[in-house]
This record gives structure tokens, sequence and C-alpha cells, in this order.
């Protein structure tokens, strides 16, 4: 039977695929996967019929709290409450994240509101709070994006800010997304749809969905009612090479952002599928015969408990199917639609070609290229995972007996036949380029990198030994007022950080230097002499730090009396 | 050194130097008190207003008046608080001076002359003093002086130098030491930050602080390296940099109003005394200023005018008493003196200190004494021709009028009405 009665919450994709004239030949025949059973609440009965009644997307709870937070922001920076709790919902599922490198060359995502690169910091400056605070306090994080939202409302002349629509530009590029289709999709079909469900009454109405380009080419899709966006970044599998693995993968950003820079071809990189983060909509990019390019490392068994040790230094894409998540690999949970839809597609691929359900076949990213990559994280639902990938496959019944696998059995691979043409894959290099980034005190010296932040009860200062044009002293005392060093990554990396002061008599000698990654963990609090060593860089230590706004704050936490030097940090690879 | 003019080196107050131009320019020619110097080039008018501390006699109970730049009546600005500690202090130093070891001093003038910061001392046993700086609202009649120092010490304070933006003065103190140097925010900033910082942290002591025209920097006599050499340290006291070596004592810096050269006082050469030197705040070699006189002099009291252009200095000579010497800057010509050497001289040589410019820098006042109950706030132009007694009154030899400080504006005078 087609799977063409695929529920989606948008009444449009409904009625576009109930209306398909013929099923897809190639499709592989299967359950229907997003209606009609109990593997989830994805889809109400209700709401199998054709032509699709608006369907309640699995929305999780807002509490109360973050309720009050984004009506405060919205009041505070005149952005309408629900496009806040909207943008949320779709970048976050309203959780606080701190994003990771899933696709060179992407802005890693901060917070509940999906801050982007150097969003945050633009936004954190605009609404008045330190980047560590945007960072890891939900309402700092808030307001720091409704606060560049309204910035950027001004610029892009939004007259009436309760028209959604006038809203488009601003969402457009609020979301990062390079592609007209991709910033249609995640403002029309995300956020746009998002909204009332997310809203609570007032003058912001949901406007009518008109998405811009439909789906194409349904009739090449593997998995029936996944909406094929076709990407360039593709090649031949090697000859005589089928799939043989899945791998799991987060985004690290929305499902828009996601799908739209696979399909682009400046990105080098593809996957094979991308499912929303409430599960209702899969995009399938390349067809799973083909090979897409979404896994950097080269083959490595003994990362995979010595499975299929006969590919070792192969690209792992040869023999593999990428699937890409919407959301973070440090989110602390994952819906269960997500789940659900993704086990449902896992097992319709384990069928169409023989791939064992088990750990050793379906795994994560991060466990075969683990020098820079985590994804989907440590709060994917893997026992609950595989036990629904079985039960769909198996009607509802334990899996049988895993197959034996035959390896390692050195089976003669016809391979290597070298790619037909050069795959330009990530970087398989766990030695990242090299990093040195210096924080000035001074902020119009500091490159879009870099950024200091200090309170008005900093005092500025100059001296023969300071580093660049002055710094900021302030009395020492039993007070948070810490002056906030910060950087930005594109990707984690270990770096030495070193500090520069203007050493004099009144200096503390135990000025507190906290080292933050961009998560907001606590690394470390070096105490460092200020009496001393002034005017050169000194090193406080080595540590790893991960993509995105990473922090240094000195504090003044200190035996009072004395004075604390914010001067410089630097921040370079060992 | 016999007869070092000891009746106010008691307290070491700052000349308040008038970095900043004070912006009070005559308005017009119509002013109604006409100099009485009848010169082809009439002088420029004196505005603005002299405020100094006067008394009836050395032992007399003394108070902070105000008087027009041009003579006039002394108003009234501040009369000490009845205190019997005042009466019952300590022997007077040796030499007899006017105050009773105790009292309140005209210390810093704000530029703009909104306010006025007053040393207020009380003798503590032992030589030490328990001193405070308040300021004085000049604007309201009736002002009380409110503390800027509350909480700090009971210590002494002395040789407060006054951030030219008014953000804060640094001054020094035996608060916590012999004598260290600290900081006094004058400007909540933050509201919990501590208002004093301390700077400095020798057991040999450090001294005289003078910050630079733009705030950033302190010039200051330190003995941490065995005997007094001038430094330089951030105004927060960072990167301490020495900038003399010599054997004889060096003191008294000041900064020239491009922030660039330091004026200081040297006993680097026993044939000169203490002799006026100058040397590059960044390091460099010291030179004295003028040629070497004909015998030994004491100078004190170094003032540079608002434009940077010349220097004035206190210049004793034994025997000869004392006389204000104006000089160009850095050149060192002598452009003018208060009076001729050997002017006044007698058995009581005349002593005129305490030069301090007028906000527009044509003009100078400074003290004169003549003896242990009498002394005189006189004026003069930065060329010397006019030379005005604004204090001999027709009464008897009795009346004690020191410490001047010029204010740009005035309650009295047409010139720049406050």
């Amino acid at each position: 039977m087609c799977r063409n009665n695929y529920i989606s919450v948008s009444a449009l994709f409904a009625l576009t695929l109930g209306l398909l004239p013929a099923c897809d030949p190639d499709a592989r025949d299967s359950e229907s996967i997003f209606g009609g059973d109990d593997m989830g609440d994805t889809a109400g009965d209700e709401a199998g019929d054709e032509g699709g009644a608006e369907q309640e997307e699995e929305i999780p709870e807002l509490p109360e709290n973050l309720s009050a937070m984004f009506d405060a922001a919205a009041d505070e920076f005149d952005v309408p409450s629900g496009l806040l709790r909207s943008v949320s919902l779709i970048e976050t599922r309203w959780q606080m994240v701190q994003g990771m490198v899933e696709f060179e060359g992407k802005d890693v995502v901060t917070g509940i509101m999906g801050l982007k690169g150097l969003q945050l910091q633009e936004g954190a400056e605009l609404a008045g709070v330190s980047i560590s605070d945007a960072t890891t306090d939900e309402l700092s994080n808030i307001r720091s994006a409704a606060a560049l939202l309204s910035a950027m409302a001004d610029q892009h002349g939004v007259a009436d800010r309760n028209d959604p629509e006038a809203w488009t530009s601003v969402l457009a590029e609020y979301s990062g997304i390079e592609s007209p289709e991709g910033q249609m999709a995640y403002v029309q079909d995300e956020v746009f749809k998002a909204l009332p469900q997310t809203h609570e009454g007032g003058p912001f109405l949901p406007i009518e969905i008109h998405s811009g380009d439909e789906p194409q080419n349904h009739a090449t899709v593997d998995f029936p009612g996944a909406i094929w966006r076709g990407s360039p970044n593709y090649s031949n599998r090697p000859g005589g090479t089928n799939p043989e693995m899945v791998i799991i993968h987060s985004c690290e950003g929305s499902y828009s952002g996601c799908w739209s820079w696979l399909s682009n071809s400046q990105a080098g990189v593809s996957a094979h599928y991308v499912i929303n983060n409430s599960g209702s909509e899969v995009s399938q990019l390349v067809r799973e015969n083909k090979k897409a390019w979404h896994i950097g490392a080269s083959y490595n068994c003994s990362l995979n408990n010595s499975t299929k040790c006969n590919k070792n230094g192969s690209s792992s894409n040869n023999f593999t199917i990428g699937i890409e998540h919407a959301g973070y690999a440090n989110q602390a949970s994952w819906s269960n639609g997500l789940i659900t839809t993704s086990a449902e597609l896992v097992c319709d691929i384990t069928q169409a070609w023989g791939i064992p359900r088990d750990q050793y076949h379906i795994v994560a990213h991060g466990t075969l290229q683990p020098y820079n990559r985590i994804d989907p994280g440590p709060n994917w639902p893997w026992a609950n995972y595989l036990a629904q990938i079985n039960a769909y496959c198996n009607g509802g019944q334990p899996d049988p007996e895993p197959e034996p696998e035959p390896d390692p059995e050195p089976e003669p691979d016809p391979e290597p036949e070298p790619d037909p043409e050069p795959e330009p894959e990530p970087d398989p290099d766990p030695q990242p380029s090299n990093v040195d980034i210096t924080i000035d005190s001074n902020n119009s010296l500091n490159g879009p990198d870099a950024n200091i932040t200090v309170s008005g009860s900093w005092t500025s200062s100059s001296g023969p030994t300071d580093y660049n044009t002055g710094y900021w002293w302030r009395g020492t005392g039993a007070i948070s007022d810490a002056a906030e060093f910060a950087f930005y990554l594109d990707e984690a990396a270990t770096l030495t950080v070193e500090a520069w002061w203007v050493s004099g008599w009144n200096r503390s000698s135990s000025a507190p230097f906290l080292i933050y990654n961009s998560w907001g963990t606590h690394l470390d609090t070096v105490y460092a002499d200020q009496k001393q060593n002034g005017g050169q860089w000194n090193e406080l230590g080595t540590y790893e730090f991960q993509a995105g706004w990473n922090t240094i704050d000195l504090s003044v936490w200190a035996p009072a009396g004395d004075v604390v030097i914010a001067d410089a940090v630097r921040v370079h690879t060992p | 050194m016999k007869r070092f003019p000891t009746i106010l080196l008691a307290f070491a107050l700052a000349a308040a130097p008038c970095w900043l131009a004070c912006g009070a320019k005559p308005r017009s020619a119509d002013d109604d008190a006409a100099p009485s110097a009848a010169a082809s080039a009439a002088p420029a008018p004196a505005c603005g207003e002299l405020i100094f501390l006067a008394s009836a006699g050395h032992d007399a109970p003394q108070r902070i008046v105000a008087m027009d730049a041009r003579g006039g009546a002394m108003r009234t600005l501040h009369e000490p608080p009845e205190d019997d500690e005042h009466e019952a202090g300590e022997p007077e130093h040796e030499g007899g001076g006017h105050a009773h070891g105790g009292g309140d001093f005209p210390a810093l003038l704000e530029p703009s002359g909104e306010g006025l910061m007053i040393l207020r001392s009380q003798p503590a046993g032992t030589g030490k003093t328990h001193d405070e700086l308040l300021r004085l609202a000049l604007g309201a009649e009736g002002a009380t002086p409110v503390s800027l120092t509350a909480g700090f010490g009971p210590a002494m304070i002395r040789n407060p130098s006054r951030d030219p933006a008014g953000r804060f003065l640094v001054f020094e103190s035996d608060a916590n030491s012999f004598r260290d140097l600290y900081r006094l925010e004058l400007s909540s900033n933050g509201g919990d930050a501590p208002s004093v910082l301390r700077l400095t942290g020798d057991e040999q002591g450090n001294f005289e602080p003078a910050l630079s025209p733009d705030g950033e920097r302190v010039a200051f006599v330190s003995s941490r390296d065995g005997d007094a050499e001038l430094y330089t340290m951030t105004a927060d006291g960072g990167a301490p940099t020495r900038l003399t070596t010599s054997p004889g004592d060096d003191s008294a810096p000041r900064w020239s109003a491009d922030g660039q050269t330091l004026a200081f006082v040297s006993a680097r050469d026993l044939d000169r005394g203490m002799d006026v030197f100058v040397i590059p705040a960044a390091g460099g070699e010291a030179k004295a200023l003028l040629p070497a006189r004909d015998a030994p002099v004491l100078v004190r009291d170094l003032s540079v005018s608002p434009d940077g252009t010349k220097l004035a200095f206190t210049e004793l000579s034994q025997g000869a008493g004392a006389a204000v010497v104006v000089v160009s800057f850095p050149e060192g010509a002598v452009l003018a003196r208060s009076r001729e050497r050997g002017e006044g001289a007698g058995a009581t040589p005349l002593i005129d200190e305490q030069p301090v410019w007028s906000p527009d820098g044509k003009h100078l006042a400074f003290t004169r004494g003549s003896g242990p109950d009498r002394s005189d706030i006189l004026r003069m132009d930065a060329d010397g021709r006019e030379r005005v007694n604004l204090t001999m009154g027709p009464s008897d030899n009795r009346g004690v009028h020191w410490l001047p400080r010029w204010s740009p504006t005035s309650a009295t005078s047409s010139c720049a009405r406050r």
C-alpha cells in the first residue's frame, strides 16, 4: 500500500500528498507510519481523513515562568510574544541549548532562542546583558533575541509589528538561512505555522500558510511521505556497495536551516534525510542508493565494536545512510514525535537494505567521528529508539534474534575503487586550524570573534605597560561584577589562555579568572597574582573550549582593598 | 635652613594648579574698579574672586573669605565650627604659626569655582594630625561643608591633587603606614566601590602626588629605593616607573600642560641649594631650569600657568626672604619677580610665597609675609608690572591673610558673575 496518508500539521501538505495521482512505483511498501498506529501521538486517528483537518502537533508544555519571560521581553522590545514563542519552539523546542559544529561554515546556535554565531553578541549588547548570561540564562537569551529582532524590525522598516507578514524579511534574516526556499519554509511553514499554537490571544493572528516551493519529484522519494528536496551534494557509491549502516546526526540547528543548507551546492555536505523537531515532516535530499556526504571520518571499526572492519580506511559515506534531526546534541530531551518518525524511517531503511537493527548498524555520528563530533548527544534515547525501530519492523513484536553478523570475516571487498569524483567532505583532520584570538579591553580593537563586557563600576585607565590602549580596573570585594572576555569559536578547540595586566602594589594577589566554555560549563578558576608580571602575557592554563561564545570572567570577588585589572586575554592553539 | 617660613610649611597644601583654562573672560571694559597702574598698555582686568584664609593675628580665629580679584571687602565663606580641640591643641610649631596646629584650610578649588575643598586638621599628639577633606559648595549662601573622607582614617591627609576632570583625588596619608598614596573617588561610580583606594605600599614612604593633565598618571615622590626620587604610575596605582636617580632628594613634581614634562625641586646640586629642574615625563635626563644664582636658593610652591607656558615658584634666598618668580616654561627665562632682590630686605625680610595663577593666566596672587602677625594677599600681572596689595587695610599692623585660591567666578564682579 502507498503511504499517502501522511498527516502533516500543515493542511496544505496533507492535501498535497493526499492528491498524489499515483503512488511512487519506487517507493517501498510498508506500514503507514504517520497515522493510524499507536507508535506515538504524532498523528491522531481522527486526523486520518483525506483533506487533513488541522492537526495538533506535539507541542511541549510551556512552563509558566518561560511564558512570563516571553511576555516580558515582548513588552520591553515591542516584539509580539507569540512570535518569540514560535521562533523558540522552532529553533529549540523551548530548551536552552548550545549548538556545536555539525556543518563546517555554519554558525553555532546558542540558547532557547537559537541565536546564531555573532547574533548572540549583538543581541546581548542590545539587551545590555553579558554574553555568558545570554548563553546560560533563559531570560537573558530571550531578551537578547527580542532586542535583536526589534532592531532588525527597525532596519527592515516593519511598520505594523502586529502584522505577521511584516516580519517575514526579519525572520528570514534571523534564520541565518541563505537560500530563499529555506527562508520561506522557515518563516511560513515553521514559525508562522507554530503561531496559533504558541500565541495566546491578542491581535497576532495566524495567517494562511502558503509555502514557496512545493515538494518536487515526489516520485523519487524512498520513504513515502517524505518531501523531496534534492541536494546536488552526492555521488555514486563505489561499485557493488550498498548501504550497510545508518548514521544518526543532529542538525545543531533548525529544520529549515538544516535541509536548506544541505541542499545548497556551496555547503559541500548533505544527508539522505532531515527530520523536523516534532517529527511531523521528513525531507529526503539524496536517494538511498546514492552516497550522501554526511560524515567526514574515514571508517575505523575499532570505534564501533569491530563491526565491518573490512571497511576500515574507506569513507564512511560509502556504505551508510545519514539522517539529520533538527535539534542539538546537548539539548535536554528529544520529542517523542521525532523519535517515532525517525524510528519508522530507520525501520524502513533497514528493511529495504537488509541492515541489522542493532547498535552496531544504527550508529551515532559522534561514535564514528569522536574527535570533533558528539551528535546526536547524550540525551538521544537509544534504548527506546532501537526498541521502536524493531517494533515497527516486527509489528510491535520484539525483534527476533539479530541475524548473526558475518563480520569480521574478511569479505573481499571489490573496493577500493577510487571515487569517480572528488568528494568535498568535511576535513577529516582531527587537528583543527590554528586559533589565536586576543580579546582587548577596548572593543573597538576587537574582531567580530572577540568581545569584552564590563559594568559601569569598572574604571578605565592607561599606562606604559598596558596592552594596546588602556585597561579596566575595579576594587575587589564580595560582589559579582566580573569583567567578561568572550571569544567565538567555529569549532571546539583546545586552547591555551593567557592574560595581560598592569601590575602594581595594590593589585590583587588572587585575581580570580573563571574559565567557561560555550555551554556555560565552568572549566576552572585560576587565581593570578597581579602584583607581579605586568606588561606581559601570563599563562592561565589550557582548556577544551566548545564552538560558540566561550568566556573568561575576571571576578572581583577577592579580599577587599585591592584592585583587579582587566586588560587583555589571549587564547591560542597550544 | 634657619628661617624657612614655617608658618605655612605646616600644611603642605597643593597649589591648586589651574590646568584648565577657566573660561571666565572679561566681559567688557566697563568694570567699575579700574586697576591702579596707569601704564601705556593697561593691564588686563583681574576677574573672578580670590579665596583665602584670614585672621586678625596668628593666634586669632581664622575664617575662609572671598574677595573680588580687583580688591574690596572680604566676605566670609566659612568659619570652622567651635571646637575646643582647636584651642587645646599642643604647643604651636617652632617658628610660631598662625594656626593652632589645627583648623579648616582652603585646599583645592574646583576649576569651575563651584566648590572648594577644605582640609580640616586636628592635632592628634606626637606630631600627628587627624584630618578630613570636605567640600564647600560656593554657590549657595550658608552652605555647610560635606565630608568627602568619612570613614577614612583617622589619619593625616596631605597634598591632595585633583583629577582635572573632577572624578577623583589622589592624596598622601599615614592611615596605614608611614606615608602612602590613596585615591578618593569624588563621584560614586557604582555605589559599592570603595571610595578610597590605596595606591602604594612602601615602608620608606610615598609622597606628594601630582595628577597629570589628562588625569591618567600620577607623578610622585618615593623613598622606596633609598632616597627621595621621582616616580610615575597610573592613576590607579599601576606600573610604577622610576624617573630620577640622584643622591639629593627630588620632590614636588608638577606636570607641564601637555603632560610631556615634569618640573620638580631637586637638591642634587649643592651649589644651587634646592632648585627647579625639569625632566621628560617618560624618563630621560634631568636639567636645571634656570642658570645658577649667586648663592644657593630654596625653591618651592611650583605652579604651572593654565596655558602651560609659564612656571611660578617661591624662591627663598639666604637672609633675603622669599620672592615669587615667574619664568617661561620650559625655557626658564625670568619674566617677572614679586620683588627685586634686596627689596624689602631688613631685619624681617619679606616672604613672598604661595603663588597662584588667575584662571586666565594673566595674573597671579601670592602671600606676602612681613612678620608673625602680618601677611597680605597681593596680586600682580604675569609680567610683573602691576602689584596690588589687596588686604593691607588702614588698621593696625595685625592681620594674617594667606593660602590664596583664585576662582573664575565672583559674586560681585561684573566680569563673570557666579
